[in-house]
């Protein structure tokens, strides 16, 4: 039995609400900080770099004595099984990796949130029904089901991108629910409904805005998620053939004898990078959540 | 002398904007025994005050100014650990939404006798479970009822198991913050009743702290009143709530407006009075008398000088500048 | 401009009220949920509201009045639509809102306003006054413009005691005190001029010196727009000064029911007799015989039978536990010719 004196706080706690408070409290958290570093150097490299160090997928080496050279001054980091420039291949991939992590983690959000929210808001048979698919795509091994899809619907990047999208919705269906459900019983929706507003308009004016933050939170931890699943399903050569990703280069790395060879300026930049991003996308993510989710607060 | 004495009591509370001086000179003394009430709006300090007697402050607390001497000790000297021999043995807090305060997972009568043994090692368990099925039936529990977890209980119950853990290694003084808040009319009167009951049978000395002056009335030999950390007024409960032909006793303009806040249905059908205005903000320096902006009878001297408290017998006394000789008749 | 409650009997349904048509008419009125066993499997029932007929008259103000557990909340939700009954009628100006669905049921809405308890929970703390003040405009599509609207609301908060109006209705609602809060609720809530209002608890979360005005403030309004007031409170006292009626819930059911002197003065249920006697006024020289009920009121899953009171009733243990009181349950009976009076007690005397 410990003494725990109760202070009389009365001040309600309401999350920042804007981009920019949102921006501030992730950089005075440390790890969100770091977080926030790492992401921005991985989007201005994704960004620009293919635009200043641009990448010709036939710009192969003329003979042999190109194929897999340390770096170099002309290859800053060296070159790939088939003489091409490395370095301006690790931009290629970034910019692929990025890009098919944040598509495919906007599915999986609109169709997570979106499921979320009515199930939790209607409650009744329709909630029963939502759950119980959630609950179906939660537990169904995700990996071998996306490279059966991937098997039958063809390697290319839409439809990378569908499959890791539509895999990924449930855990954000999940949390978006229990807010919504604890949401659904505050005093002010009583109200809005008493007012005579519609469901449509309860979830727009006092639902959705309540749990965005909590949606943006967990979207960001879904983009790691999204951009290690592309990683895994290029590695095993399952990715677009005719688009260069931080996965497909492992793959390639992989299959063309480079890592046994011991050329780690193959290999090492594309891990190193998909090991930044998804530290980056984690750190701020949780950090987020924290601010976000009052609940997690002192964990 | 007085069992407690607290004597010029000051605590500030540190925050961002400054310190918010939440208890600023304030003094209460309890005789053994006695029931004492002590009433005022939140935030007025009352609660804040209270915690300072056995140190059970928030860490961004600090009693920066008087004593508080229990049974002759100054307690405000001792350190954190002759504190702890303080705490339940001899002063022990009923806190306020204790409701929730109880662990869901161990039954009500292992809550009550961890307590007892933890402070007296010399006690067995099963002498420490005979103690626990007494003080069950001293609350109004059937001490069969020891296996019980607590949500078992309704919110009335679970309040007299908060109250029999605070009586478990015999304390003299009791304070209850807001112990009745939650509860219903029925269930207040219970509760009220059994802590009278309980000070009379063990001659426990009880603070009860409480917004409702209205509950306190019937309740207390003595009570204070309490707005923006000072002490406004404080006598017998006759004094503060009697009437000596039409007039009511009470003589601070904040109590005479606090009492008119409540229905008396013993009384004429009127409607309530309320007090405009919101007490002043404890973060700033405060000049003058702390309820002058919301005083219809304020003085001119109000808005510049703090009153003293004034005797008006010798056990009631009231902080007004209606009340200075001066100025007597002018009400 | 507030006026004093009259000291004399107010004049509620006693002479010329009959005439009048009730604007909301709660008929036979139950309320079930089902709640999950606390031990082990299956579900039983509770019903939370037991059979409850009440009338309010237009303009007037009928208090609820019963401890947590009673029905009296549930009473107020069903009366809203929040919660469904399950059977019975809610008749409100002449339509059952019973069987109303969806667009139907909001149609009514704007008629039928309410103020909740916890000025901290019913606003959203996301938006600022002003949407707060015209949002009743808004959802109904009431006004020309939102200049016109904004002007309604501005209007609205200025009635409701929230000066400087301009400045208030920037803020959030999160930045208000409790009382102000609850100013802009009750701002809301009669800018649709409605003509009744559910106000559940309205000032049991406010600060003692707050509620004189929040009430001044509300008698205002009854007074301005002739609105009704379904008065939800744990607390007799002031229902007592407030209500043109009380009507006392035991259980889910009503026991008791008169005018505020009748029912204080003359108080003929054994449970709003053993209620009047402990509420707490402030003055000690008031002695009272407290009679402090023992236990607390029953789940509403196991009602007693008989007289839903008799398991805690003083009446029945001092008449020696007559079967009576066991076995039929005594109905709401008027006790009065004079006034408005009936009670449910079996030792009642009922007018021939």
């Amino acid at each position: 039995m410990a003494f725990d004196v109760s202070t009389n706080d009365e001040s309600i706690d309401v999350p920042p609400s804007g981009f920019s408070a949102m921006l501030r409290s992730i950089w005075a958290d440390r790890l969100g900080r770091i977080g926030l570093i790492l992401l921005v150097v991985t989007a201005v490299v994704a960004v620009l770099g293919p635009f200043v160090f641009p990448f010709n997928p036939a710009d192969v080496g003329a003979d042999s004595s190109t194929i897999l050279q340390p770096p170099s001054a002309d290859h800053w980091l060296g070159t790939d099984e088939l003489g091409r420039d490395v370095f301006r291949e690790f931009l290629a991939g970034a910019r692929i990796s990025l890009f098919v992590g944040i598509m495919a983690t906007l599915i999986s959000t609109v169709i997570g949130a979106g499921i979320g929210i009515v199930a939790g808001y209607f409650m009744g048979p329709l909630d029963t029904t939502l759950m119980s698919a959630t609950d179906f795509f939660l537990v169904i091994p995700a990996l071998p089901l996306m490279i059966a899809m991937g098997a039958i619907f063809g390697q290319n990047l839409l439809i990378i991108i569908l499959v890791i999208g539509l895999l990924s919705w449930p855990r954000t269906a999940r949390i978006v629910r229990s807010q919504t459900l604890s949401l659904r019983q505050r005093q002010y929706v009583a109200r809005a409904k008493s007012l005579g507003a519609s469901d449509a308009r309860i979830i727009r004016r006092n639902v959705a805005p309540h749990v965005l933050q909590l949606i943006v939170a967990n979207t960001i931890l879904v983009v790691a998620g999204c951009i290690l699943a592309e990683a895994t399903l290029s590695f095993i050569g399952l990715g677009d053939p005719d688009r260069i990703s931080w996965g497909s280069m492992l793959h390639f790395a992989f299959v063309s004898g480079a890592v046994g060879l011991g050329a780690w300026w193959y290999f090492m930049p594309p891990g190193l990078g998909i090991l930044v991003v998804v530290l980056g996308f984690t750190l701020v993510g949780h950090s987020f959540e924290r601010i976000a989710n009052p609940r997690l607060k002192g964990e | 002398m007085s069992l407690l004495d607290v004597r010029d009591l000051r605590v500030s509370y540190g925050s961002a904007d400054g310190d918010v001086h939440a208890v600023d000179g304030v003094s209460l003394s309890i005789e053994a025994g006695e029931f004492v009430g002590l009433a005022g709006e939140s935030g007025c300090g009352k609660t804040t005050m209270a915690m300072a007697i056995p140190q059970l402050l928030p860490r961004n607390a600090r009693i920066t100014s008087g004593s508080v001497t229990f049974d002759g000790v100054d307690l405000s000297a001792l350190d954190e650990h002759a504190m702890r021999a303080y705490r339940w043995k001899e002063i022990s807090v009923v806190f306020q939404g204790a409701l929730n305060a109880l662990n869901p997972v161990q039954t009500i009568g292992s809550q009550i006798a961890e307590p007892i043994r933890v402070h007296d090692s010399s006690v067995t368990s099963a002498q420490a479970d005979d103690r626990m099925r007494e003080l069950l039936e001293a609350v109004g529990i059937p001490s069969r009822r020891a296996h019980d977890f607590p949500h078992q209980f309704s919110g009335g119950m679970r309040q007299r198991v908060m109250i029999a853990m605070a009586l478990a290694c015999r304390p003299r003084l009791v304070i209850a913050d807001e112990p009745i808040t939650a509860l219903d009319v029925m269930t207040q009167a219970q509760i009220i009743d059994l802590l009278q009951s309980l000070s009379d049978r063990y001659n426990l000395a009880m603070l009860l702290i409480s917004h409702d002056l209205s509950v306190l009335a019937q309740t207390c030999d003595r009570v204070a009143v309490m707005y923006a950390g000072k002490m406004a007024e404080t006598g017998p409960s006759q004094d503060v709530f009697g009437e000596s032909s039409g007039q009511v006793l009470a003589r601070h303009p904040y109590t005479q407006r606090l009492l008119r806040a409540y229905p008396n249905i013993h009384r004429e059908r009127v409607f309530i009075d309320g007090i405009p205005g919101s007490p002043p903000d404890l973060s700033k320096p405060q000049k003058g008398c702390r309820f002058q902006p919301r005083c219809d009878v304020a003085l001119t001297q109000c808005a510049n000088v703090a009153p003293e408290l004034v005797a008006l017998n010798d056990r009631h006394f009231a902080a007004c500048h209606l009340l200075d000789a001066d100025s007597s008749g002018v009400q | 401009m507030v006026t004093e409650p009259s000291n004399e009997q107010p004049d509620v349904r006693g002479s010329g009220a009959n005439d009048r048509a009730p604007i909301v008419a709660i008929e036979d009125l139950f309320v079930e949920y089902k709640v999950k066993n606390p031990a082990g499997r299956g579900k039983s029932i509770a019903r939370a509201v037991d059979g409850v007929n009440l009338a309010l008259y237009p303009g007037e103000t009928l208090a609820i009045v019963g401890e947590s557990g009673s029905g009296k909340t549930s009473i107020a939700n069903a009366v809203m639509r929040l919660i469904d009954a399950s059977s019975g009628r809610i008749i409100f100006d002449g339509v059952d809102l019973v069987p109303l669905r969806g667009k139907e049921l909001r149609k009514v809405r704007p008629r039928l306003q309410m103020i909740f308890q916890d000025p901290f929970e019913s606003l959203d703390p996301r938006m600022t006054v002003m949407d707060t003040v015209v949002e009743p405009l808004v959802i109904n599509d009431i006004g020309d413009s939102d200049a016109h609207r904004r002007e309604l609301g501005l209007a609205a908060l200025q009635r409701a005691g929230l000066t400087p109006a301009d400045r208030i209705a920037r803020r959030f609602t999160h930045e208000l005190s409790g009382g102000q809060r609850q100013r802009v609720a009750i701002a809301a809530a009669m800018i649709l001029e409605p003509s009744v209002v559910v106000a559940d608890e309205p000032v049991s979360m406010l600060d003692v010196s707050l509620r004189a005005g929040i009430l001044r403030l509300m008698a205002d309004m009854r007074d301005r727009l002739g609105v009704a007031y379904l008065f939800i409170t744990h607390d007799l006292s002031l229902a007592w000064m407030f209500a043109d009626r009380i009507a006392v819930v035991y259980l889910g059911r009503v026991v008791e029911e008169g005018s505020p002197v009748e029912l204080i003065n003359n108080p003929q249920h054994p449970y709003t007799k053993a209620l009047v006697s402990v509420i707490p006024v402030p003055e000690t020289s008031a002695v009272t015989n407290r009679t402090v009920l023992t236990g607390e009121i029953p789940n509403p899953t196991a009602i007693p039978g008989g007289c839903r009171f008799h398991p805690r009733c003083p009446l029945y243990r001092e008449r020696g536990e007559p079967a009576g009181c066991r076995t039929d349950d005594p109905a709401l009976v008027q006790i009065s010719i004079e006034s408005v009076h009936s009670a449910a007690c079996h030792f009642v005397a009922k007018v021939p």
